[in-house]
């Protein structure tokens, strides 16, 4: 039997700003098994990465407010518990990783300072014995040299090998729960793919979770046993990423899996888009926020928002059409059971 | 036929380009007065360097008394005092005609100085940047040189020289301030002729004067308007510094330094002198900084609300 | 590094001979003769071209600047009319009174306008933030003479606690009793710029990724905020604290003639009253040197704080080998 070691129910992260409230996580219900991947896709707005964010504590505040919903991490609500306990488990417990490897690592501090600063942070053991672990880790993600490299400052490595460090510092403590946001979409093609690799292998190794977060369906299929696809701050469909890809259920899924180009279509033909633009997050929530670009929106769509169904084991779709007793075929045509 | 249509077909473009351009100015105007209006500090300031304008220009009705008169039988008296709002000086004079009339001196002296220090600071940097070179080295290096001076010393120095009198007050401070014109023009003058349209203007041959006047000038606007606001308090201050060492506007011509420098002198007997005349500049120069700060906010891009 | 530092080092050449052009022009320009002014009207004519003789004044102006840089480089300023001593003996007297009083202020004004501006930064829009953000901006509003006459209404002449004048030569006590009134008055106003610059550096860089990063690790937000953010925001701090640094000087001259303190800025303006031509120019030929070296250190020390424009130097100097 699988054991859940993250799980996150009816999630609502809302900021608060002079313009109205802006609801970028909105009813978001998932689970990640220890070991496993999950990976959250979505285009950019659809409230993944503050998704990340609230899970790490790290939704500036104010404008942001977690306005309801668990976040249950081995067993604790991680969203009650006292502050100073949160500091224990964030960087320990639960790593992340962040985009932008330029970006990530503080330009005036080396980067075996860095990652030793996160070992510190947890650990009661001597600078020595630290920078040693520091440096074990440099040599895990693959940086050749490390014992020199640990005294470089970020500006001296190249992009990969920064992301690589970044990994290193997120690892250092051996944690259970690895939360990556996009982590490969600021490296080359070529970099990304070893990124990925490095992932994977660290998984084996450390039997770490990880919850792997892009708009890339490609880096889904490469990483991820779990997929969640989300949209304007809501959970449409929320699946194992091989029942994803043979029998996607949302209609959002079907635009989303057809925008990817295939390498065996023909190179004429035009990618298919999904029409329109993602909803104003300041007044969502009324209907299914899909349901302004739905080609199948029907009235209903637009009154009240779906349920997150389980139309089959394991496979969840937030669609009136998609239920236990209905389907909706591509086409349009509605099935009654 | 086609042709001639095409042609049309250019000149509308052009027309309603030009169209669009001016919409686009007017938008940007409105939109600048409108985030000004919006900051309650720059508003603040706004109505402060208003009061101050005001009683400048209406002195003559604004004072309750001859600011020159001497009357010693009525001397340091309190505020309050016999129908003095702010008392007297050491003469009998009243101390609120005074700094009514001092106004006067700080915004001639504040806008003065600060338009013709910007004005050549301006024409310097413009020349150092456009021109590159040789002519910049030496511009620069003489930047350099007065940047070597503490500010108040430079114009002190000068006004030594030059002698007393609010022309030569002007004349220093304005001189004073050339540097930090020139030193901001010529950095963005360099930034503008960076830019590749400026560059594909040059290789088109466009004169000297047309690049200048239309783009270069355009560009260097904003931080100028930013800092001349700025500038105008600074030469607030330092004419009242000026004038509070002896070396400024000289008695009986009221400005704020120099009643200052009396109520230095009558500290303990008189305090009020000091203090009131000390306020007018404090709240004066505060209008304008916090004004600057407001069309700063409101010029900068990246503050969008 | 030490390439850097020597050849800013040589770019100093040329602004400082620029600086003794400009003195020796304004100077130079003096309606009437000098000569005669220094000595008064009851002067009589063969003292008076006794004087100009003294002074070289005969000489064209190029001969005049030529000897005064000699002089210049043997480190000799000239004699003194009035005090009837070297120029730079004086100077040497009265330059440690400025710099310690500068000194002390600045110690001051960071002590109040850094933390403040951290805080302010970290509590953006805030009550604190506004209320600090006011009151900065009145203290950058304040002309420094004022200032420092209110200090001594209220804590001399009403309250009695601390001494207005001079600078207090009965021990360590006293001369602190002296220092802080006109070590208080320079420091608000530097203060507040502190405060204003500090917050709005702060607030660039907290925004930045790698703040996300140290929190993500664990750390104490004392150690984010003071540490990870702060030290990046330190070098466009330091070159303000140059630029005040070098308004505390100017600051200074005011400052000194209301608090009778014997600094530099005391010297320079009773020596313009007293007409005392060579020291004027002495003094503020050292003023405007100090002023000079003051920028060059904070140029080195922002190259030092940066790691990306030391390796850059240290790169060209290995290079060079």
């Amino acid at each position: 039997m699988e054991e859940k070691l993250l799980e996150v129910k009816d999630l609502k992260t809302y900021f608060h700003t002079s313009s109205g409230v802006v609801k970028a996580v909105d009813g978001v219900s998932f689970s990640i098994d220890r070991g496993k991947t999950l990976g959250i896709v979505g285009e950019s707005g659809s409230g993944k990465s503050v998704t990340a964010s609230t899970i790490m504590g790290l939704i500036p505040s104010p404008p942001g407010k977690v306005e309801g919903g668990e976040i249950i991490f081995e067993g604790n609500d991680i969203l009650k518990i006292h502050k100073e306990e949160l500091l224990n488990i964030r960087g320990k417990d639960i790593a992340m990783i962040f985009q932008d490897p330029m970006t990530a690592l503080n330009p005036v501090f080396t980067v075996g300072y860095q990652i030793t600063e996160a070992i510190l942070a947890h650990r009661d053991i001597s600078k020595k014995d630290a920078k040693k672990i520091a440096i074990n880790a440099l040599e895990m993600v693959g940086i050749p040299d490390a014992k020199s490299r640990y005294k470089c400052y970020p500006h001296e490595f190249s992009g990969g090998m920064r992301q690589r460090a970044v990994i290193a510092m997120a690892i250092v403590c051996d944690p259970k729960l690895l939360i990556a946001d996009e982590p490969t979409t600021a490296l080359d093609v070529t970099i990304q793919a070893q990124i990925l690799d490095l992932m994977k292998e660290l998984q084996k190794k450390l039997n770490t979770s990880i919850l792997i977060i892009t708009h890339d369906l490609g880096v889904i299929w490469e990483v991820s046993d779990y997929v969640m696809v989300m949209y304007a701050g809501r959970t449409v469909e929320y699946t194992e990423t091989k029942t994803l890809y043979k029998n996607a259920k949302h209609p959002y899924t079907w635009g989303l899996l057809d925008s990817i180009p295939k390498l065996e279509s023909d190179s004429d033909k035009m990618l298919n888009t999904i029409e329109g633009n993602p909803p104003d997050l300041r007044s969502t929530g009324k209907g299914c926020n899909f349901a302004g670009r739905c080609p199948y929106a029907k009235d209903i769509c637009k009154k009240s928002p779906p349920k997150l169904v389980e139309v089959e084991p394991k496979h969840f779709v937030a669609c009136y059409f998609q239920t236990e007793d209905t389907s909706l075929g591509k086409g349009g045509q509605i099935k009654n059971e | 036929m086609r042709m001639e249509d095409m042609k049309r077909h250019d000149e509308i473009d052009e027309e309603t380009l030009l169209n669009l351009e001016i919409m686009k100015k007017e938008e940007k105007a409105n939109s600048f007065i409108k985030k000004l209006l919006r900051n309650k500090t720059a508003v603040v300031g706004m109505i402060i360097i208003t009061i101050t304008i005001i009683s400048a220009i209406f002195s003559p009705f604004l004072s309750t008394h001859d600011p020159n008169k001497v009357n010693t039988e009525e001397a340091c008296l309190k505020p309050g005092e016999n129908g003095h709002i702010f008392g007297t000086d050491e003469y009998g004079r009243d101390l609120y005609s005074r700094i009514v009339y001092g106004s006067r001196i700080s915004i001639i002296v504040g806008v003065c100085a600060t338009t013709l220090g910007a004005i050549l600071g301006i024409i310097l940097g413009i020349i150092s940047g456009y021109k590159g070179g040789i002519t910049d080295t030496i511009i620069m290096r003489f930047v350099d040189g007065m940047f070597a001076f503490p500010f108040i010393l430079l114009a002190i120095v000068m006004m030594t020289v030059f002698g007393s009198g609010l022309q030569n007050v002007v004349l220093a401070i304005g001189i004073a301030n050339i540097p930090s014109y020139a030193r901001i023009v010529r950095g963005q003058v360099l930034i503008v002729k960076k830019q590749e349209y400026c560059q594909a203007l040059i290789a088109l041959g466009a004169s000297n004067k047309k690049i200048i006047i239309d783009h270069i000038f355009p560009n260097i606007l904003s931080p100028i308007i930013v800092y001349g606001t700025l500038n105008i308090a600074g030469a607030i201050i330092s004419e009242a510094a000026l004038s509070f060492l002896g070396l400024g506007i000289q008695p009986p011509t009221p400005s704020w330094g120099n009643i200052l420098k009396s109520g230095k002198d009558y500290l303990i007997t008189a305090p009020h002198i000091a203090t009131f005349s000390g306020l007018a500049i404090l709240v004066t120069v505060l209008g304008f900084n916090l004004f600057g700060d407001g069309v700063r906010d409101a010029l900068d891009p990246k503050l969008k609300q | 590094m030490l390439k850097y530092t020597l050849k800013r080092l040589l770019q100093l050449i040329p602004t400082l001979l620029i600086v003794v052009l400009i003195i020796f022009v304004i100077t130079r320009v003096v309606p009437g003769n000098p000569a005669a002014v220094m000595l008064g009207p009851q002067a009589s004519v063969q003292d008076v071209e006794k004087l100009e003789e003294e002074l070289g004044l005969n000489n064209s102006i190029w001969t005049q600047m030529l000897d005064y840089l000699k002089g210049l480089l043997k480190g000799d300023l000239g004699k003194s009319y009035y005090y009837n001593e070297p120029v730079i003996d004086i100077i040497s007297e009265r330059f440690p009174n400025t710099l310690l009083l500068s000194v002390f202020s600045m110690f001051l004004s960071l002590l109040i306008g850094i933390p403040a501006g951290v805080i302010s930064a970290t509590k953006q829009y805030s009550k604190f933030d506004y209320i600090t953000m006011v009151l900065a901006l009145i203290g950058i509003s304040m002309p420094v003479f004022w200032l420092g006459l209110m200090l001594v209404l209220i804590f001399s002449v009403k309250l009695g606690w601390l001494p207005s004048v001079g600078i207090g030569e009965a021990g360590f006590i006293d001369g602190l009793k002296h220092i802080i009134l006109p070590g208080l008055s320079l420091a608000i106003i530097s203060a507040g710029v502190f405060a204003r610059f500090t917050r709005s550096s702060m607030l660039d860089i907290i925004k930045e990724d790698y703040i996300k990063t140290a929190r993500a690790k664990g750390l104490r937000e004392k150690i984010v905020i003071w540490k990870h953010a702060f030290k990046n925001a330190l070098p466009p701090i330091i070159t303000i604290i140059g630029i005040q640094f070098s308004s505390l000087l100017s600051g200074a001259i005011l400052t000194e003639t209301i608090f009778s303190w014997p600094g530099m800025g005391k010297l320079i303006v009773d020596s313009i009253e007293k007409r005392d031509y060579s020291l004027v120019q002495g003094g503020v030929l050292f003023v405007a040197f100090v002023y000079v070296v003051i920028n060059l250190i904070v140029d080195i020390s922002y190259a030092l704080l940066n790691p990306k424009v030391r390796a850059e130097f240290e790169g060209t100097k290995e290079g060079g080998k």
